[in-house]
Formats: structure tokens, C-alpha cells, sequence
């Protein structure tokens, strides 16, 4: 009995002992994921972010800017609907989710880690790539968050900015970029995390300076504009995926073929008709899908290219009478041709199309410049900005009395964000360049 | 020393005293009404609380004085008193007024049904495997009030959905903990999802690989349903979906001939039950004009085929008949004859089992040894399932007041599983598209001859030229998916008995699997962007499961008895999951990752969870007719690290045997009891969903396939889309119960019913928030989910004569679910399911709503049948844009009756099983209406049809409008239609198929089913006396699934997509269910 009784005290101190040791098993590391990162590490975020935002840019956004300006027709599903402007709100949800979930956000998550690190050039890089980001949205929706957007769980429903104000405070975030990249490193820098540059800071700064240059255009500061130009010095900005990644629009047509057509749009039957012949690298008329330029994995996406700052300067010149716009048009639309076609065979009829002459009243100089960077903008967003800021080119709505002038608010931002604005149409109220 | 002993016990036993005596030892055994050693039988001096138990065998050791009285007790036996005698033998009674009915409870506890206040049911190793079924969990299906398992399919380890009293949680598990011998085990199933869906979205699309497989269902002895938090809170977490109990056959001390040998076996053959109908007149083509296999055509809108002949052309690849022409055509050889591609594609499906075991045992040990092997092959050419299992149970007795013991399983299990769903490579996909006018086999009945699939060139020969759809004998061939599982599970246990009254028990198990997986994809595939494809998954899970008993029953007087548990749980799980793989391949048809030309590789997941778990027990009964009982649980889970605190969950029952106390049973009415149970169970919050961290991703826009990590040479990780925080609470259901339990005739008709009323609180939900804050969903408790049923058990024995019985079990339950809430601001959570057909959970309506596209109906709920007459669809209904609640898709009620008669060797035994109520939504016969190949349309040439309705239609400000006689939109809808249309092309590619609309494709997915049906006989006795050695033999034929009535006009409605989730009743192109026929054979030496 004795023996008992000590064995059960034995059981019992056992017990106790069992208890006193839970802190340990219970130890806070097991709740952590080795799978993934407790901290925006840049190395990880920035390319990321870079061909995320490309791939929406040359993508999403690049579909629908271009079934707007008539450089596409729907061929299929909904995109039949689409090109007749039967918009609804939750076909803008990929785009805007997209680019705040998993573009903005993650540079804001990342710019916050590199400026507690003292990652200058990374924090410079964040800033210029945002700023891209957030100006490719307001010339879509217009107001939209920005002061109080991206804070997480501490502020659910962030308030819309007006519009011309983000422009304001995106060429002051733009010029803290460029700051930012003309300090001296002492952290980390990117390298060939950089998918758009490489790390090089000078081609950084040069983006900066087109994005801004871009930007003035839309809001008429022709001036800024032109010093921007000069800056930017004719900076190539474009991400190309390598195998066996690949490009948004080849993806598009291979896995999606037949939801949207080339032929039969308006700038296929223009350029058909002028006879230029880039429109057969552009269309492959065999299958009314993308042409031989674009229907390539490694197909590059054009955030800005120098081509277009050429026809930048060669619109403002052209605005400002001066004599030299024409040589800049002509070598923009070579730089065209060169991308296209590989030579510039056929480029002097194109352009005595639309002929350039100093003579003629500023529409028409003004038409020749656009129509040619129509030709020239094949699947880039900003041909939308364009039509919206010089009316050219001349489109004829598919359906109703007029072109879509803006996108909706979609329909998740709207359920979740009470602070969305109402009463907004595909035609108003306007971006607020745009008049 | 000793004081503080008895201080620490006193507290322990609420202040009870407690006496030690000096004494001699007495022997002796207890026997039953056979004659045969009574175990468990509570032996006590009377007057005191000194005592002792009896063992395996009966006998039974006390120190006490010769000559003083003994209290001798046992669970269903009358209480005797005998005076202390060395070497005595007590012969018990049974009582007759309580059963005796021992069933395992929460922890494997065996107690007295009587004594509990919750609702239970138990089924016995005979009614399990009583049809032959080798899953253990789909044998139990119709034979438990409240339990609904739906079979994902008819294909070899395909998974099963599995739910007791409806489900309560949104994203979390909702399957009941299934506990081996007291220790649970995983029942994973790695089937889920629809196979759009981006992660890992290559292997989510096969039917198969469901961890309850590896369970061999020869080796259980008996089952314990608990159903409900009454009966489960004691297992805190675990608890809150109800615990199914398995207990598995344990040695027994062998006859004179000692070692006890069995041997069962069976063969049975699966056939396929049933297919969609499909039309058997017109060929491929559009708007009656045939276009062969060579144009791609999809749809099966071209010529009748009654004119039609082939040419005997012998360069046609696509056809050894040649080309197909009109009898007009002069090159017209041979009338053309349909193909019959399903009724030539599926096969009978032949599984081989066999189990061995081998038992014996002495006073002091007993011992199982079984071997357990499943060899099945698949209606599916190619798809087969392997088990090997086996099982070793012993017990020891080291000394008197010590048992130990150790139950080890281990099984190998691996299968090669078929393709399903929408999913361009799979089976019934490609199979039921194809048009009468394309032989999948090419004429070749080899299943595996690649003549059938592929050209001379070693593109893929399909019903669309070269592949988009894959050829069904290309998917079983090249499009394989294969896995094979090692695992293990049991536990060793000691139980210390130092006093009569208190004992210790530790039970410290395991469950470990590893499991390997490899998709297969052909370089023809386009189900995958890149050119072949080898996807490679390793899993591994483990955990540690140790409980602590303390056991303490002291003694009164002998109306009153107490008894109580204190118990410390200490859980550890681990997960790990790597995923690998390679695109492109270099050499076609190698399918090794050694032969991709871009590897890429992952860690899915990586996961650790621990819980310490306190818990207590305290039951008293009075006058053995009535009961309480008191459990709690204290726990805590890594989980919730950083905010790390403790969750409390308890129970309170009782049982009132009302027969006994008011002494109002006599020959009519045998025994009456009354239950309630108020309890509460939950769920932890899932592990690492604590912190927003930063995952690998891929790019992509929703349109195509994107680009995977890494790009470009760089590693691409982004912060979750979910914001997670710290800020949880575990998902809690309190749970109201009340039963009864009826027999009356001399137990000869017996009824069990139970009203719950459940409501579980704080469900997770992935709350939408806006894209502009940073993410899109924030993980947080939020839902509320109210579930409330009957259960009722009918057992009647309607003859019972020496050698004629007849015993029925019926079943019945219903189940009402309501969402109560969602999240603040949050009207619909979307399960799974395709753009525009889905299953959603809506708030005030029942869980698990089919949401999909709806015929557009005015204010008074009429069709609005489209006015325009410029309109190609005039006369045909109108479509609504916005998807609308299209039906339930959870059964309003199962039930089940189990017959069995036995004439002396004789048992025949048959199981019908129903399930009334809830839809299914019919997406393979809408897709097949849409494509022209649906049994309907094959009166696309003369049907017509007048649409019930009025006409009108919605107007550009979504309002619904008609014209008038002038052509005037005026508001509202207008006259009955009476317009009659052709149920042509036009139709049933718009408004009358299902790319359009969902609606007419919703059915009822009711059922009655014979699930099993079993004849067996025993040799009598004598004729194996002459043997000497050969104990019993039994033989028998059976059948499963052999008849079965529904309207459903699909495969087998018994199905689900996405096998054992959430999303039920989505049949989008599954695979079928079966029907089994065979013979079984049982030896025992």
C-alpha cells in the first residue's frame, strides 16, 4: 500500500511537471510560415512589382484602351459586349485590384522597409514606380485614393483624392524619386532584381523625368513639358518577359483566342487603306490575331518608350509652330518602322498621308503628328490619353453618340469602400485633363 | 508524506475519505449468464471503497477478510453480494431491465448507454462490412441517423464528403474527427477546388486521394457515432463537427485449440450505373451540315445521320471507315453506324480482397495480426487503387492491476486516380463531347493502344483534329495522376489500477503519412500552356497525441455513484508540403522531371501546431435511473500566437431512466429514457493566419494563364491579398440537445430520437475590403450559423424465433441550416464554384445555395418570354443578367432501413438508403444541350414549344417593359404568350443551353437507392467437426448500388465536384458512380 501510495504521488509530481513545461512546447515560432517572408525584402518585391505592372499595363488596361480606340474588335464572349460599351462596373475590378493590391501596395509595403533600412535608390525606385502607377490610374478613373490608400487594416476605407491634386503630388513624389536616386547608397541597391533597368540609377531618374513629361502633356504644360523631354533623354522603359515567361498580349491571344480581332477595326482599315504595310506585322490576317511583332513570348511591354517622347516633341513643336517638327515626326515614325517592320521601307507614303507641313493650320499639323502616333502606339494605353487630349484620331462611336471618355469604379471597390464616388458614367464626369 | 497525499487526493475527491485496511488476499472469477469471464465487473468490500475491477478473463484479486461481504457489479448485470472466499466464482444475472449495452464514448471510455445524456449510435464490424465496401467511411453511409456521406464518384479512391448534423464553418474543416482506438487520425482528402482555381491547380483536379482510404475496414470491430458537442465536448476543438469512434478488433484468448486463424475474401466487379443520355442522330457540325473531326468542330449541330455513309476512304486518318457523305455522294460505300464512344469506353472494374488475420491470447496477453490487401481497378481503363494494411493489437497483463497494450496500423496505399470536372483533359469531358460521328478507340479495343490517340506524327487524334479537347484514351495513357501513401498510425497504452477505486491511463499515439503524387501531362495537352508537363507533390503529416487519465470512482453507498476524470492532452501536428514542377518536355511520352526542360519547385506549405489541452469529467448517478454529467476542457493552441490565450469549452447531461424510477415497465413497454445536453465545442483558427506575410506568387491579369515564380530569373513574392490579425477567437457551437430512447415488446421495437438545436458563432470569413486599402479580403471571425435537426432510430426485430430472426434498423434525420450572418456589410460568400454558377452561402437562408442565371420573371413571378419580333430569340424566355438563389443544394432529409434476416446459416441482408431534397446543378447536361450532343436535342428538327409566360422584356433601364399593338414600349409585362418556337440550334445555343442559362439545368438530386444488398451462408457447425480443424466457413454474394431511382438526368446524383468540400452539388462533367456485384468467402481455423 505504501509502495502505492508513493508511486501515485510520483504520477501526480509527473503531472505537474507536464504543466510547468507548456511555455516551452507552446512556443510562439510554431505559428510562423517558413514558406513565406515576414518582411518586404526589395530583391523579392521590386521585380515582382515591375512585371506585375507591366503585365497589367501591356494587358488589362491595354485590351480595353485599345477596343476604345478602335485598334481591336470583340471577337468572342464578353468582349463582344465590351466593344459596344456595355461596361459594367465588375469588369474594372481586375484592373483596379491589380494595380493597388498588387502593384501599389507591395511598393508601399516595400518603400516603407527601405526607408527604415536606408535603402535609398530602392526607396527612390518605389517612389517613381508608384507614382507611374498612380498616374496611369487617375487617366482612368480620376479621383481616386491616394492620401489615405494602402494603410491595411488601420484604415479600411480610404477617401478619394481629387484628381489634379494626386498629378500635384505625383511630380513632387516623382522629384523625391529623383532625389532619392541622386544620394549617395550606403544600403543595399538593385541589380538584377531591376527587371526595367537593370539598376541603373541615371535610367531611373530619365523614366522620372518622361513619366513627368507625359503627365504635363495631359495637362497642356507644354513648356514643363519639353524641359522633361530633355531630361528623360529618350529613355526606353520596358519590361520584357524571358522564357518561359511571356508577354501579356501573346498569352492573350494563345490562351484566349478568338475573345478579341484585329481586322476590321478602325486602325486596321486605315492603315489598310493608306497601304501601310506595319499593320501586317501588327494583324496576322491569316487568323485575325496578333501579328508577327507582337505575337512573340518575349514581346516587349512599353511603359514609355522613346518613341513616344519623340512624338511628344514632335506635338510640341508642331504646337509651337516650329520648324523642326517635322524632322522629329519623321524620325519618330522611323523609330516606329524600325520596331515593326525592322527598316523603314514604305514610311515616306505613310507619311505623305498625313503630310506634315509647317503652312498648315494647327489641326491639321496637330492631326499629322497624332494620326502618325496613332499608327505608332499599337497596343499602348496612352494612344486612350491622346484621343482624349487632341481628338485624334477621329473615331466614330461603335454604339450610342459618343467614346467612352473614362472607366468605371469597379464593383468590389464600390461594395467595400463607401467613400466611392456615385454617379459616374463611362462618359462623365471627365478626367480632369480631359477637356 | 502520507498527509499530504491524502491533502492532494481529498482535494481531488472532493473531500471524500478514504480507508486503507491490512488484509489477506482472495482470487476469484466472475462469470457471465455463458459461463464465460466477466471483465470489468466492480468488485467491492461493502461498506467501504475498497475494491478491485476483474480482467479480461474475470478474475478478479482483494485484500480483504475472509468472509466479509462483497459487492459485486457489472454494466447491464444485477448487482449480488456474496461473502470474500478465496477462490470463489460469482455467476452474474443479467439485468434485464437495462440492456446491457456498453458502448465507447469521448476518449474511448466504454460506458452504460443508459447513463448518457447525449445522442449515440454504434455500428457493429458485421453491418459494415456487410456489402463488402473496402472504404471504411463510405461503408458506414445510410446506417447512422444524421450522417451524410456523399461518394465524389464511382472511380477508384475518389473522396467523400462527410457531415454530421449539417455544416458549420465557412472555411474551416467541417469533416467529423474520426478517432482510432483514442487517438484521432487525419481524413484529408487531397481532392478539392475547382481546377480553375490557380494554386497547384494541376493536381486539384483529379478525383482520388482521400486519406480515410487507408483505414481497413476488416479490422474494426465496432463504430461509436457521436454526433454532437454533447457528446464531443471533451474534445474542445475537435469536437465541434461530432467524433466517429473506430474501434479496432482486439485478440481474445483462444479456444481449445488455441491461435484462432481467419481468412475473408471477395471479388467484386463495378459497373458503371449511370450515364447522361445523349442524343444518338446527328453528327458534328453546325446548322445541319456535317463537318468532320478534321474542321475542330466542336458542337454536334450537323447532318442527321440516317443518309449518311462512309466512304471506305482508307487516308482519312480521323476514321478507319473513311469519310463520312451523303448517300447521294457516289463514293458512298458503307451506312454509317453511330459510335458508341461511353458505352465503349468505361469497363467492368474488378477488385480482390483479401484479409488474414491470426489471434490468440493467455490470462496474462492476447494478440491480433491481420494482413489486409485491396487490389482494385477502375470502370475508368487504367485508374486503379492498391491497399496494403496491417494491423497488430496486443494487450498485456504484467500484474494484476496493470494492463498494457498496443495497437500498430500500417498501410500502403496507392492508386492511380482519373481526371475530372472542367478541365480540358478530362474524362467525361472529352467523352461525352464527342460526336456519334468519332470513334475515341479508332476501332481498337485495347485501352491502352496508341493507334487510338495518336497520329503516325504523335499529334493527338481527337473529335476536334488535334487535341483542345483531349481524347479520353489520351488522358488515360498520357494525362496520368498517381500517388502512393505510407503511413501509420496506433498507439501504446498503459492503464495502472493502484486502488479499486482510482486508476491512472496513458495513451500516447501517432498518425504519420508521406504521401508522393506525379501528374502526368502530355506534350498534346492544351489543358497546360506549355508543352508536357511533370508535376510532383510530396506531402508529409504527422502528430503526437498523448492523453493523461486519471480515473477516480469512489464509493457511497449503493444508490448514489460518483465517478470522475481528470485528463491533460498534449497535441503536436506537423505538415509539409513541396510541389515541383517541370515544363516542357524534351523526349515525348518520358514522363520524369529529369526530362523537363524548366523546373521550378515550391513549398506549399510548412506548418507546425501544438495544443495543451486540461480536461475533466464528473458524473453521478442516482439509483441507477438517473444520471448527470459535467465535462470541461481547457486549452491552449499555438494558433493563436501572438495573442496566446486559453479557451474553455464544456458540457453538462443528463439521463433519466423514467422506466425504471416511476417502475412503469412491464411486457408492452420495456425501458424508457429522457436526455438533455447543453454543450459547446470549436475550432481553432488555422495555423500561421496571424500575420500578413509576404508569399510566392505569380503575374497575372484573369484572362490567361499568367507567369509563375520566378520571372525573368527573379524570385517574385508579394504580400497576401488576405490581410490577416492577431485579434481571433476560436469558431464556438453551443449545442442544445434533447432524445429519447423507447423500447417496447421486450425490447423487441426500440426508438431513438433527438431534437438538436446548434448555433456556431464567430465562423472565419475572408471579409471583402477595398483593393485601395492594400488587399482585398481580411481573415476574421464574423459568421454566425445556426443548424437545428431530428434524428430518429427505429430498431425493430419483428421475428424472433431459435432459428429465424429478422431484425430492421431504420434511420431518418433532417437537418434545417441558416446562415444567420455573414459579415457586417457582407450579403454573400461564394464556396466554389464557375463564373456565374456557383455555390454560395447568403445571410437568413440555408447553407449552400446554387447561384447561377435565372429565366427573367416580372413582379408576379412570371416568365418573361421575349416580345421582339426582330429578335432571333422571340418567344424564347429571357434570360436575367444577375445570377439569382436557384435552390438548396443540402439534402431536406436521409434515411435508411437495414434489413436482415438469418435462418439458421442463412443471412440475407439488404440496405435501402434516401435522400430527399436539395438540388444538384446539371452543368454536363447543359454544357451537352449546348453543344447539340443532350438526349434533347434530338428533336431539334420538329419540336416546338409555347413558352408559359407573358411576353415583354427588360428595358434599357432594367425595368421590364412589351410592346404594344403599335410597337409602344410600355412598362410592364403584357399578354400571355401564345407564340410557338422551333427547339432548334438557335435555341439551345442561347436561352435553351447551358452556357446561357442555368436554371432548367438545375434538378433534384433526390434518390432511393438499394445500397447494399448481401446473402451469405454459414456451414452448420457439424458438418465441420469431421474436419478437426476448420472452425467456420461462410460464403455469399453481394451487391451495392444495384438499383437505384431518381429523376436526376445525369451520372449518379450521389456526387460532388469538388470531392470532400464544402461546394456540394456541382456536377459539371464528373465522373460516373457504380454499381458492384460480387462474392465474398470467410474461413476461420
Amino acid at each position: 500500500m505504501i509502495n502505492n501510495k508513493i508511486k501515485c504521488i510520483i504520477a501526480l509530481i509527473a503531472l505537474s511537471v507536464t504543466f510547468g513545461s507548456c511555455r516551452k512546447f507552446l512556443k510562439q515560432e510554431l505559428n510562423n510560415d517558413p514558406t513565406a517572408l515576414e518582411y518586404p525584402d526589395p530583391v523579392v518585391m521590386l521585380p515582382t512589382a515591375i512585371a506585375n505592372l507591366a503585365y497589367y499595363y501591356g494587358g488589362d488596361l491595354t485590351r480595353y484602351d485599345a477596343l476604345i480606340t478602335q485598334q481591336v474588335n470583340g471577337g468572342g464572349n464578353q468582349w463582344i459586349s465590351l466593344e459596344n460599351y456595355n461596361f459594367v462596373d465588375a469588369d474594372f475590378d481586375n484592373v483596379w485590384n491589380g494595380l493597388y493590391v498588387t502593384t501599389l501596395n507591395n511598393l508601399a509595403r516595400t518603400g516603407e522597409y527601405c526607408k527604415e533600412k536606408n535603402y535609398v535608390h530602392y526607396l527612390g525606385i518605389t517612389k517613381i514606380l508608384s507614382a507611374f502607377t498612380y498616374a496611369t490610374l487617375v487617366d482612368h478613373f480620376n479621383d481616386i485614393p491616394y492620401t489615405e490608400a494602402l494603410q491595411g487594416i488601420e484604415l479600411l476605407q480610404p477617401k478619394f483624392d481629387d484628381a489634379s491634386g494626386i498629378y500635384t503630388s505625383l511630380h513632387t513624389q516623382l522629384n523625391e524619386g529623383i532625389a532619392l536616386l541622386d544620394e549617395v547608397n550606403e544600403g543595399r541597391a538593385p541589380s538584377n532584381d531591376d527587371l526595367l533597368f537593370g539598376g541603373d540609377t541615371d535610367s531611373w531618374k530619365a523614366f522620372a523625368h518622361a513619366i513627368k513629361a507625359r503627365m504635363y502633356m495631359h495637362t497642356k504644360n507644354y513648356t514643363e513639358a519639353k524641359a522633361e523631354l530633355g531630361m528623360a533623354g529618350g529613355i526606353d522603359a520596358k519590361m520584357v518577359f524571358t522564357s518561359p515567361s511571356s508577354g501579356p498580349m501573346y498569352q492573350f491571344d494563345d490562351n484566349r483566342f478568338g475573345d478579341i480581332e484585329y481586322m476590321g477595326s478602325y486602325i486596321y482599315n486605315e492603315m489598310t487603306t493608306i497601304g501601310d504595310s506595319r499593320i501586317y506585322n501588327y494583324v496576322d490576317t491569316a487568323f485575325n490575331s496578333l501579328g508577327a511583332t507582337y505575337y512573340r513570348a518575349d514581346q516587349p511591354v512599353f511603359l514609355i518608350s522613346a518613341m513616344e517622347q519623340k512624338f511628344m516633341e514632335a506635338e510640341i513643336l508642331a504646337r509651337a509652330g516650329d520648324a523642326s517638327a517635322a524632322a522629329s515626326l519623321e524620325s519618330a515614325v522611323a523609330m516606329s518602322y524600325d520596331f515593326v517592320n525592322g527598316d523603314t521601307t514604305g514610311m515616306a507614303a505613310s507619311l505623305a498621308t498625313y503630310p506634315y507641313n509647317d503652312a498648315d493650320p494647327l489641326s491639321d499639323r496637330l492631326k499629322a503628328v497624332m494620326m502618325q502616333k496613332y499608327f505608332a502606339m499599337f497596343l499602348q494605353p496612352e494612344s486612350f490619353a491622346d484621343y482624349r487630349r487632341t481628338g485624334y484620331p477621329e473615331l466614330t462611336a461603335t454604339s450610342g453618340p459618343s467614346v467612352p471618355r473614362r472607366f468605371l469604379y469597379p464593383t468590389d471597390e464600390k461594395n467595400t469602400n463607401p467613400n466611392t464616388p456615385s454617379g459616374v458614367t463611362l462618359f462623365l464626369p471627365r478626367v480632369f485633363w480631359d477637356n | 508524506m502520507k498527509k499530504k497525499l491524502l491533502l492532494t487526493l481529498s482535494v481531488l475527491l472532493m473531500g471524500l475519505q478514504l480507508v486503507w485496511a491490512q488484509s489477506v488476499s482472495i482470487r476469484g472469477k466472475i462469470l457471465d449468464e455463458k459461463g464465460e469471464g466477466l471483465p470489468g465487473a466492480t468488485i467491492r468490500v461493502k461498506g467501504t471503497n475498497k475494491g478491485t475491477v476483474s480482467d479480461v478473463n474475470g478474475h478478479f484479486k482483494l485484500n480483504t477478510e475472509e468472509g466479509s461481504a462483497l459487492v459485486i457489479s457489472a454494466i447491464g448485470m444485477k448487482t449480488t453480494e456474496k461473502s470474500a472466499q478465496d477462490g470463489m466464482v460469482v455467476s452474474m444475472k443479467e439485468d434485464t431491465k437495462s440492456l446491457r449495452d456498453v458502448v465507447v464514448t469521448a476518449l474511448g471510455i466504454k460506458k452504460d448507454k443508459r447513463t448518457l445524456g447525449y445522442a449515440q449510435t454504434s455500428v457493429k464490424n458485421e453491418v459494415i462490412t456487410q456489402g463488402q465496401n473496402g472504404n471504411a467511411v463510405t461503408a458506414l453511409s445510410g446506417k447512422v441517423a444524421g450522417l451524410q456521406i456523399t461518394n465524389a464518384s464511382g472511380t477508384p479512391g475518389a473522396a467523400a464528403f462527410i457531415q454530421l448534423r449539417g455544416i458549420n464553418s465557412i472555411n474551416l474543416n467541417t469533416q467529423p474527427l474520426f478517432v482510432v482506438d483514442g487517438v484521432p487520425i487525419s481524413t484529408a482528402s487531397s481532392s478539392f477546388g475547382n481546377p480553375d482555381d490557380a494554386q497547384n491547380v494541376y493536381l486539384n483536379n483529379i478525383s482520388g486521394g482521400f486519406r480515410g482510404l487507408d483505414i481497413n475496414p476488416d479490422d474494426i470491430e465496432d463504430v461509436s457515432v457521436l454526433k454532437g458537442p454533447g457528446a464531443t465536448a471533451i474534445y474542445g476543438s475537435d469536437g465541434a463537427n461530432g467524433v466517429i469512434l473506430i474501434t479496432t478488433k482486439k485478440g481474445a484468448k483462444g479456444g481449445k485449440r488455441g491461435v484462432q486463424v481467419e481468412y475473408s475474401g471477395s471479388i467484386t466487379a463495378d459497373k458503371v450505373n449511370r450515364l447522361p443520355e445523349l442524343q444518338n442522330m446527328y453528327s458534328q457540325g453546325m446548322s445541319g451540315k456535317y463537318q468532320g473531326p478534321h474542321t475542330g468542330r466542336r458542337e454536334s449541330w450537323g447532318a442527321m445521320v440516317d443518309t449518311m455513309y462512309w466512304d471506305g476512304a482508307s487516308d482519312y486518318p480521323w476514321d478507319k471507315n473513311g469519310n463520312l457523305v451523303g448517300e447521294s455522294n457516289p463514293d458512298a460505300k458503307n451506312k454509317f453506324v453511330p459510335y458508341d464512344n461511353a458505352g465503349q469506353f468505361f469497363r467492368t472494374g474488378m477488385t480482390y480482397r483479401h484479409n488474414l488475420s491470426i489471434s490468440n491470447g493467455t490470462e496474462h496477453a492476447t494478440y491480433r495480426v491481420s494482413l489486409g490487401n485491396l487490389n482494385q481497378n477502375g470502370i475508368i481503363p487504367n485508374t486503379f487503387l492498391k491497399r496494403n494494411t496491417i494491423g497488430l493489437n496486443v494487450d498485456i497483463k504484467p500484474r494484476e492491476n496493470l494492463m498494457m497494450g498496443a495497437v500498430v496500423n500500417y498501410a500502403n496505399t496507392r492508386g492511380r486516380y482519373s481526371q475530372q470536372g472542367s478541365n480540358l483533359a478530362g474524362i467525361m469531358l472529352g467523352l461525352m463531347r464527342s460526336p456519334i460521328n468519332f470513334d475515341n478507340s479508332n476501332g481498337l479495343d485495347d485501352p491502352k493502344a496508341q493507334e487510338a490517340y495518336l497520329f503516325e506524327d504523335g499529334s493527338m487524334r481527337s473529335y476536334r483534329g488535334y487535341g483542345i479537347y483531349d481524347n479520353p484514351y489520351y488522358t488515360i495513357n498520357e494525362n496520368q495522376y498517381n500517388d502512393e501513401t505510407n503511413r501509420a498510425y496506433g498507439n501504446v497504452y498503459a492503464t495502472w489500477s493502484p486502488l479499486s477505486w482510482l486508476s491512472f491511463t496513458n495513451r500516447l499515439g501517432t498518425d504519420y503519412y508521406g504521401t508522393n503524387s506525379q501528374q502526368n501531362f502530355g506534350t498534346q495537352t492544351i489543358e497546360i500552356p506549355v508543352v508536357g508537363r511533370i508535376a510532383k507533390r510530396n506531402e508529409s503529416y504527422n502528430h503526437v497525441y498523448n492523453d493523461f487519465l486519471i480515473n477516480i470512482t469512489p464509493y457511497i453507498n449503493k444508490e448514489v455513484e460518483l465517478s470522475f476524470l481528470l485528463g491533460q492532452n498534449t497535441y503536436s501536428e506537423k505538415y509539409k508540403e513541396h510541389y515541383t514542377q517541370g515544363d516542357n518536355l524534351i523526349i515525348d511520352r518520358w514522363y520524369n522531371i529529369n526530362n523537363a526542360q524548366n523546373v521550378s519547385s515550391r513549398d506549399i506549405s510548412d506548418s507546425k501546431y501544438r495544443r495543451l489541452s486540461e480536461f475533466g469529467e464528473a458524473k453521478i448517478g442516482i439509483n441507477n435511473y438517473l444520471f448527470f454529467g459535467a465535462t470541461g476542457r481547457l486549452e491552449h493552441a499555438t494558433s493563436y500566437w501572438p495573442n496566446f490565450k486559453p479557451n474553455f469549452y464544456y458540457s453538462l447531461n443528463s439521463s433519466f431512466i423514467f422506466s425504471d424510477a416511476f417502475g412503469i415497465s412491464n411486457k408492452q413497454f420495456s425501458y424508457g429514457k429522457f436526455r438533455m445536453s447543453y454543450a459547446t465545442a470549436g475550432q481553432n483558427p488555422p495555423v500561421q493566419s496571424t500575420m500578413t506575410r509576404f508569399i510566392p506568387t505569380s503575374v497575372q491579369d484573369g484572362w490567361t494563364n499568367g507567369n509563375g515564380n520566378p520571372i525573368n530569373g527573379s524570385a517574385t513574392m508579394f504580400e497576401s491579398s488576405i490581410l490577416f490579425n492577431d485579434d481571433l477567437r476560436p469558431e464556438k457551437t453551443a449545442t442544445f440537445e434533447v432524445g429519447t430512447e423507447l423500447r417496447f415488446l421486450n425490447n423487441r421495437l426500440g426508438l431513438d430520437y433527438t431534437f438538436y438545436n446548434s448555433r456556431t458563432k464567430d465562423l472565419f470569413v475572408r471579409v471583402p475590403v477595398p483593393a485601395s486599402s492594400g488587399n482585398t479580403r481580411l481573415f476574421t471571425n464574423a459568421a454566425t450559423i445556426n443548424n437545428r435537426g431530428h434524428e430518429l432510430q427505429l430498431t425493430i426485430n419483428p421475428i424472433r424465433k431459435r432459428d429465424f430472426r429478422w431484425d430492421v434498423i431504420v434511420n431518418y434525420s433532417r437537418n434545417r441550416s441558416k446562415v444567420i450572418k455573414l459579415a457586417d456589410g457582407v450579403e454573400t460568400v461564394q464556396l466554389n464554384g464557375f463564373t456565374g454558377s456557383t455555390v454560395n452561402l447568403f445571410v437568413d437562408k440555408p447553407y449552400g445555395i446554387f447561384y447561377g442565371s435565372s429565366y427573367v420573371r416580372d413582379a408576379d413571378g412570371n416568365i418573361v418570354i421575349n416580345d421582339d419580333p426582330t429578335s432571333p430569340y422571340f418567344g424564347m424566355p429571357d434570360v436575367a443578367n444577375e445570377q439569382t438563389d436557384l435552390g438548396s443544394v443540402m439534402p431536406d432529409w436521409l434515411g435508411g432501413i437495414n434489413n436482415i434476416f438469418t435462418y439458421k446459416g442463412i443471412s440475407l441482408g439488404f440496405l435501402f438508403e434516401t435522400r430527399q431534397g436539395g438540388v444538384i446543378w446539371n452543368g454536363t447536361r447543359g454544357a451537352l444541350t449546348h453543344f447539340g450532343m443532350a438526349k434533347a436535342t434530338e428533336g431539334r428538327d420538329k419540336d416546338t414549344k409555347v413558352f408559359d409566360g407573358l411576353m415583354g422584356h427588360v428595358g434599357a433601364d432594367g425595368k421590364i417593359y412589351h410592346y404594344d399593338e403599335l410597337g409602344n414600349e410600355v412598362l410592364g409585362s403584357g399578354k400571355v404568350n401564345t407564340n410557338s418556337v422551333n427547339l432548334d440550334q438557335t435555341y439551345y445555343m442561347s436561352v435553351g443551353g447551358g452556357f446561357t442559362i442555368n436554371e432548367p439545368f438545375v434538378e433534384d438530386a433526390s434518390w432511393v437507392r438499394l445500397r447494399e444488398l448481401s446473402l451469405s451462408y454459414n456451414l452448420p457447425s457439424k458438418w465441420l467437426k469431421e474436419t478437426k480443424f476448420i472452425k467456420g466457413v461462410q460464403f455469399g454474394v453481394l451487391g451495392r448500388n444495384l438499383l437505384l431511382w431518381t429523376k436526376y438526368q445525369g451520372v449518379d446524383p450521389e456526387t460532388s465536384l469538388v470531392g470532400g468540400e464544402k461546394a456540394q452539388g456541382l456536377d459539371y462533367f464528373n465522373n460516373p458512380g457504380t454499381k458492384t456485384y460480387g462474392i465474398n468467402f470467410k474461413l476461420t481455423f
